[in-house]
């Protein structure tokens, strides 16, 4: 059985690659915004 | 979409840079500081990709993105609250690896489960010594790269892939010897805040910086003497707009701002924590106050990268004198221990006399007409 440590793991790995999600679309912005 | 993004990015790439930043970050943020002594050094195994990695990324996507330091900032205090939130946990553990530390009970909110004190401690540690010191020291080390991207896509990939491996293997450590898991609430809320931060970095105003853009006229002025390379109209704009203009006084001695930082960063380090509120007080005060100092006279036209390395000098030396009197949190204590400290401590002042040294001509390049 997965133990809650597993599923602490797996969220935080989820957060991770959400946040690096987010930065990359926010760099994408901020580089169009200095283009202007 | 690669070629132009490859096109742009090489000229400013600098593994090396890169490779000392990872190995600067931990360096500083555990041994230097004294937390963890130098016997402990095979650590950088799991420390470099999660404090290393996490300081580079930073540092790649403000350089990326086009901005500087106001963009540094918040992410280091982000990536603060992923280490002591979610990694560590020591933002929430009553007893943090069973060491009886006790790092919650100065100031303690029992509605949040956090000490103020230890809160408001940690999270400048990060912010200014594990990410915007090492950050700083390196790209004093390199002023031609200062503010381009030092990686391709595949560095940044390589990097983005041993953060994470850096931080699971770090959360893993600490649950090998302490099971604790915060509340969903306070796990939330800490994700909520780095959110807000990192949109923080990217969204917020580009401070005005008559300085930057002269920088960036005159490079292209050199540039053009030796090929064509007729300046940008937009550039000439920037660097003589009347509204973005910033103070044409002299900055201060950067000697100065190194005493600044050096006292304020000591003073951050030694606050009891048993003053409770008042430490937290203290500590929040002297970075605001010293925040504030750098933002208005970093916009002054003699504001130069000197100025930048003398802030993390002060910033790195305030840890380096601060360790001999700090036992290591884990490892024992002995001679050696101090030994580590010295070693450590003269590591700092040879990078930092690098650095200025390094910074010596671009500066006299960078040197206005008169």
């Amino acid at each position: 059985m997965l133990s809650n440590h597993f599923w602490y793991g797996f969220a935080l790995g989820l957060g991770l690659v959400f946040l690096a999600y987010l930065v990359t679309t926010l760099i994408k912005k901020a580089r169009k915004t200095g283009k202007d | 979409m690669e070629s132009t993004e490859s096109s742009n990015s090489k000229p400013g790439r600098c593994l090396p840079a890169a490779i000392g930043l990872v190995f600067l970050a931990p360096l500083v943020a555990e041994f230097l500081l004294g937390n963890l002594p130098i016997k402990m050094l095979s650590a950088l195994v799991v420390l470099a990709p999660f404090y290393g990695g996490g300081a580079l990324l930073i540092r790649e996507a403000t350089r990326r993105a086009g901005r500087g330091w106001p963009t540094i900032i918040p992410l280091a205090l982000a990536y603060g609250i992923v280490e002591e939130a979610f990694t560590t946990q020591t933002l929430f553990n009553p007893n943090y690896m069973h060491l009886n530390l006790h790092l919650l009970d100065s100031a303690y909110i029992p509605a949040l489960g956090i000490g103020a004190w230890w809160t408001v401690f940690v999270l400048a540690l990060h912010t200014v010594w594990s990410i915007s010191t090492p950050i700083a020291l390196i790209e004093a080390t390199v002023p031609s790269h200062a503010s381009t991207p030092w990686l391709g896509n595949i560095g940044l990939a390589v990097t983005t892939v041993l953060f994470v491996l850096g931080a699971a293997a770090n959360t893993a450590i600490g649950f090998h010897t302490d099971h604790f898991i915060a509340s969903p609430a306070q796990l939330a809320t800490s994700a909520a805040a780095v959110i807000l931060l990192v949109f923080l970095a990217f969204r917020l105003p580009r401070p005005a910086r008559t300085d930057t853009a002269l920088t960036s006229l005159q490079s292209s002025v050199a540039e053009g003497a030796g090929g064509f390379n007729p300046l940008k109209t937009s550039q000439i704009q920037a660097a003589f707009r009347p509204g973005s203009s910033s103070s044409p006084q002299s900055a201060p001695n950067p000697w100065l701002f190194g005493f600044i930082a050096l006292a304020a960063g000591s003073a951050i380090l030694v606050v009891p924590s048993r003053w409770g509120w008042s430490a937290a007080a203290i500590i929040l005060a002297l970075e605001l106050g010293v925040a504030a100092l750098v933002l208005v006279l970093s916009r002054r036209r003699a504001w130069r990268p000197a100025h930048q390395l003398a802030l993390a000098a002060g910033a790195a030396l305030s840890y380096a004198w601060h360790a001999f009197f700090e036992p290591p949190v884990l490892g024992g204590t002995g001679l050696s221990v101090r030994v580590g400290n010295a070693i450590f401590a003269l590591g700092a002042v040879l990078l930092i006399a690098f650095a200025a040294r390094r910074l010596r001509p671009a500066q006299a390049a960078a040197e206005p007409p008169l």
